[in-house]
């Protein structure tokens, strides 16, 4: 049932996008953001594609599940399509009484679909090819310098740690309750909105019983291994630049200005 | 009413990276009025195959078919009310503000009338050794064990024919464990409905089943009385598993005394046995 939802999406593997170093791949995936939305014709398009490819083609994932991530956000494409299509004036190619589509119209909506479904798939494959804990690791890592002015920095990546850790944990205690009140008798899916949102009481206070539950033995547990916040703790692995990282960013770099030379050279 | 299982497979994930197969061919009838255990290492697929009997899991390949009904078919509310399967630490499945609403949730859901409701919840409240004012208590102050009788409660009410019990011993100290298995043997006897536990205490399954299943690897391993498969230790411990402390005890005997007999499985029949040797008497 729940379990064929794949959240986090992390899919195990040992190829070089895998092993590089997550600090590397958030900023170089900052970098392909911006590169996106600075190149603005139909080549370089081409050569942001081709690179993406070659991503994908190392990364040794399925195209399949690079792709995925699309589904959910193509409302999401099409609305914004019609939305230019429709809105933006300029020469017009068609006209229909109130209804003009012109060519910078469909220009405009052509590039916006391609920048979306890229950065969508460029952010996925950072999150395929990386665990949730060291995507964290990471962010904690980067944001360092904003312990400066006070953000709890390491509390703040703390709690989406123990989340992400607990959001596999929790779907499986769902999908158990589903099946155990599905086996007294519960009904989840006939019945108005009003029923159904009731139906799911059976599941809800089971659920947060186990949440908090598991929320203080967690907590327990962690002090008796002597937590006490970030003040003077270390860490065992240690994030680390190696040489595939420089491997990686040279080849986004050298795509990098090659693309910025092409749209502005 | 018989539980077929024909060439049953089960794979969790179909078609991701994390393709898992849990049930591989399984071919299986429990008929009307068995009591039977299945056992098995942790994933070795025996909580998948009880899920399947009243359909919560759909096969990914093969059949089940519960009292001529087709597990794979819609509405099975009427199967559910067939088959009840108490989970494994089913106390967490309970939500109401008092043990009676809780035990009444899934009759509630079958539209039953109220009188018939409270009749029912009273009888099933002494099958499972309960108190009658133990009803109006919230379930979240009860012990574990009270608890977990309250849940087991909640399935009994509807009075299925077919009752499956996924570890229902597990976590609790030896007297919960007795009071379960006590309540169990009894229900049994009166009642004869099928009942199936699922277990990894080869004690208590030896002691009231009448027939044990050994899944191994999402296969079937082993299938025959306590008797045959108990004795069969070997094979057993080559898929990890063990006979009865008791039946290793009355084979070291043997060893010493070759006299006793060593197909032996509870302590009740060891203590038979033994005394049997010391007074001298002849096999009975």
């Amino acid at each position: 049932m729940i379990r064929d939802i794949s959240l986090g999406q992390y899919i195990p593997g040992n190829s070089p996008l895998h092993r590089a170093d997550p600090r590397v791949k958030i900023l170089l995936t900052i970098l392909c953001m911006v590169l996106i939305f600075l190149v603005n014709n139909y080549f370089n398009f081409l050569i942001l594609y081709l690179f993406t490819g070659l991503i994908i083609t190392a990364s040794e994932i399925p195209v399949k599940y690079t792709l995925k991530g699309l589904k959910p956000i193509a409302i999401i494409v099409i609305f914004t399509i019609v939305i230019n299509l429709f809105t933006v004036k300029g020469t017009p190619i068609f006209k229909y009484g109130p209804v003009e589509i012109s060519i910078e119209g469909i220009d405009i909506s052509v590039k916006l679909a391609l920048r979306l479904s890229l950065m969508v798939i460029i952010t996925s494959l950072l999150t395929l090819t990386t665990t949730p804990i060291l995507l964290t690791d990471a962010l904690e890592s980067l944001m360092k310098p904003l312990k400066f002015i006070g953000v709890p920095v390491h509390e703040i990546a703390m709690m989406m740690t123990i989340s992400l850790r607990f959001i596999p944990t929790l779907l499986d205690e769902t999908e158990k309750i589903m099946k155990a009140q599905a086996s007294r008798g519960a009904d989840f899916d006939s019945g108005n909105l009003l029923e159904k949102a009731k139906s799911f009481i059976p599941i809800l206070v089971p659920l947060f019983v186990s949440a908090f539950r598991r929320a203080d033995e967690m907590a327990v547990a962690m002090e008796a291994r002597c937590y006490r916040g970030s003040e003077g703790r270390t860490r065992m692995k240690q994030l680390k630049i190696t040489p595939v990282d420089y491997k990686i960013i040279a080849v986004t770099l050298a795509v990098a200005s090659a693309l910025i030379y092409l749209q502005y050279g | 009413m018989a539980i077929v299982v024909e060439n049953l497979s089960y794979i969790y994930l179909k078609g991701s990276p994390f393709e898992r197969k849990a049930l591989d061919n399984v071919n299986l009838v429990i008929n009307q009025g068995e009591f039977v255990g299945i056992i098995g290492h942790t994933g070795s697929g025996k909580s998948t195959l009880i899920q399947h009997f009243n359909g919560i899991l759909k096969p990914t390949s093969g059949k089940v078919i519960v009292d001529g009904i087709d597990t794979s078919n819609k509405g099975l509310k009427e199967l559910r009310k067939k088959v009840g399967i108490v989970f494994q630490y089913p106390e967490q499945q309970l939500f109401e503000e008092t043990v009676y609403k809780d035990i009444a949730f899934g009759l509630k859901q079958l539209n039953q009338s109220e009188d018939e409701i409270d009749k029912k919840i009273r009888k099933v409240i002494k099958i499972v050794g309960l108190d009658e004012d133990i009803l109006e208590k919230s379930p979240f102050e009860l012990s574990g064990g009270q608890k977990r009788r309250v849940a087991i409660a909640g399935i009994l009410v509807m009075e299925p024919s077919i009752l499956v019990l996924d570890e229902p011993a597990a976590g609790l100290d030896p007297k919960g464990r007795n009071e379960i298995f006590g309540f169990l043997q009894k229900l049994y006897n009166q009642t004869k409905i099928t009942i199936i536990i699922v277990s990894h205490n080869m004690e208590e399954v030896a002691k009231i089943v009448n027939r044990v299943i050994v899944i191994n690897k999402g296969k079937i391993a082993m299938d025959g009385s306590p008797r045959e498969v108990f004795s069969n230790v070997s094979a057993l411990e080559n898929i990890g598993l063990s006979a009865p402390q008791i039946t290793y005890l009355m084979k070291k005997l043997k060893k010493k005394i070759p006299d006793l007999r060593d197909d032996i499985f509870t302590v009740e029949e060891a203590k038979r046995e033994i005394l049997r040797y010391l007074k001298g008497g002849a096999h009975d």
